[in-house]
């Protein structure tokens, strides 16, 4: 099945960005705090997928990612079956295809993956039809990760304020930075990356076309140190990494607000005193990624491209 | 020109008429209920609702909140429906534990809706009791039990007829019929 033309929630997948267009990120986002007021009640649970099954392949090790989507699931009602790969027949020589297509002949309506090769999740998509949401594929993207992202911005007051993102860090290896520029891009926000030459991703330009250096940042995004994707040492030493990159102690940003994808390596992108600071919305950042991803599973479950 | 497969069944004079009815049976329930919560089923009971809430304080003198409930995430076609389910806000800015509540939707018609609606207030809390209101009355399509306890006019329509409440261009509250 080729749905690669189509967009919007009809494609039945959320593999990139590209996926969406912005009336689809608006419904997403009001949608999402909806299940935001859901999830503040006594009884955080609505039935809407009780005739929904959800595989969770994590083919990579995730600790946030994977019980963030695995709550939203069981609050959707949804039932849920989680794999992964350490244990799995594909230790024993099984194809990725061969494993998908067994859990399909098990009536899996909807399947989230994560995976160290960029473009696993449009691969099952294209050979499946089965509605995906890519979880991270390698360096490639991380949908949910920068939607999430944005809607906690907004979440904190900044939606109708013309906000300014500096991204620091690991650019080159990092999912989330491949799909935030293209949702920034997307919606006209103004950022500027920032990382070591060796972690630049070359072709994309470093700055937003509307970049407007007269104007103070109002958000920091720092990145993970992508420790596990790295296959030569690119960055001298993490003191140094600190010392250029880093949020330390003794610097003040003046900014609003400070964002990390976790987990973080304290010391490194950021010091203790900036990632427990009021400015930092981390902790906010997971607890909304539970009601986005309610969101997001409750629009591709619906199936209408089929 | 009006379009044919789209008439005009009852128009805003008549509307008017019947909403002056339904403002003061809504009054006389309050006087006997003043802990009375009024609830509006998305998306197309919250402009009947309004209405009704505007006359209330004219007419009555009785300013009521509003609350809206949206019946998407307890729907029983969720698998079964070609159009893609948008939810729409729920805002319930009161207690409805232990309180009488009066839902309002535009069209009563299958009553699948009004169950899904139901589901969702079960959900925030136990009422004492809920009682029904409705514009249109399509008493003969009800697929499950439920019934109204006021009706602005009761419709003989027939299966596949799309029965709208809408606001014309002079912002009144008319209603049209169309077929398929």
């Amino acid at each position: 099945m080729d749905n690669q033309l189509e967009t919007g929630f009809k494609a039945g997948r959320l593999v990139s960005i590209d996926d969406l267009d912005t009336a689809d990120i608006d419904t997403l986002y009001r949608t999402t705090r909806e299940f935001i007021k859901i999830l503040n009640r006594p009884l955080k649970k609505v039935p809407a997928l009780k005739e929904i099954t959800v595989a969770n392949l994590f083919f990579e090790d995730s600790t946030r990612t994977r019980l963030s989507f695995e709550l939203a699931e069981k609050r959707l009602s949804a039932d849920v079956v989680n794999f992964s790969s350490q244990g799995s027949s594909l230790k024993k020589g099984e194809t990725l295809l061969d494993t998908v297509n067994n859990l399909l002949r098990m009536k899996i309506d909807v399947i989230v993956v994560r995976h160290k090769i960029s473009g696993t999740a449009q691969f099952i998509h294209n050979k499946t039809g089965i509605p995906v949401v890519n979880a991270g594929d390698g360096t490639n993207e991380h949908p949910t990760q920068a939607l999430l992202d944005l809607f906690t911005l907004w979440d904190a007051g900044m939606e109708n304020k013309d906000i300014k993102i500096c991204m620091n860090g690991d650019i080159l290896h990092s999912r989330v930075a491949g799909s935030s520029l293209k949702l920034w891009q997307k919606l006209g926000i103004e950022y500027e990356i920032n990382g070591p030459n060796t972690v630049m991703r070359r072709h994309l330009p470093f700055r937003s076309a509307n970049f407007n250096s007269s104007r103070p940042f109002t958000v920091n995004y720092q990145l993970r140190i992508q420790k596990e994707r790295q296959n030569k040492e690119l960055i001298p030493s993490l003191e140094e990494y600190n010392g250029f990159f880093g949020l330390n102690a003794d610097q003040n940003p003046g900014v609003a607000f400070i964002l990390h994808p976790g987990p973080i390596n304290r010391g490194v992108e950021l010091d203790s005193d900036w990632a427990d600071s009021p400015q930092s919305l981390i902790l906010k950042q997971v607890e909304t990624g539970v009601a986005l991803r309610m969101a997001i599973i409750y629009f591709l479950a619906q199936k209408k491209g089929g | 020109m009006e379009n044919p497969a789209n008439h005009l069944i009852i128009n805003d004079k008549e509307i008017e008429k019947i909403l002056f009815r339904l403002s003061a049976q809504m009054y006389e329930l309050y006087k006997f209920n003043p802990d009375l919560k009024i609830l509006a089923i998305q998306p197309r009971g919250f402009l009947l609702a309004n209405a009704l809430l505007e006359l209330l304080c004219e007419k009555f003198n009785l300013d009521l909140p509003l609350g809206t409930i949206d019946p998407s995430f307890h729907r029983d076609d969720f698998s079964r429906t070609d159009r893609l389910i948008i939810p729409k806000e729920s805002s319930v800015p009161f207690l409805i534990e232990n309180q009488p509540v009066l839902l309002i939707d535009d069209v009563i018609y299958t009553g699948r809706t009004t169950r899904a609606a139901m589901e969702a207030l079960f959900e925030i809390g136990r009422p004492k009791w809920i009682k029904l209101l409705v514009l249109i009355n399509r008493y003969l399509e009800r697929e499950i039990p439920i019934s109204v306890d006021f009706e602005g006019f009761r419709l003989d329509s027939e299966p596949g007829q799309k029965v709208k409440v809408i606001n014309n261009e002079k912002q009144n509250i008319e209603v049209r019929i169309s077929h398929g």
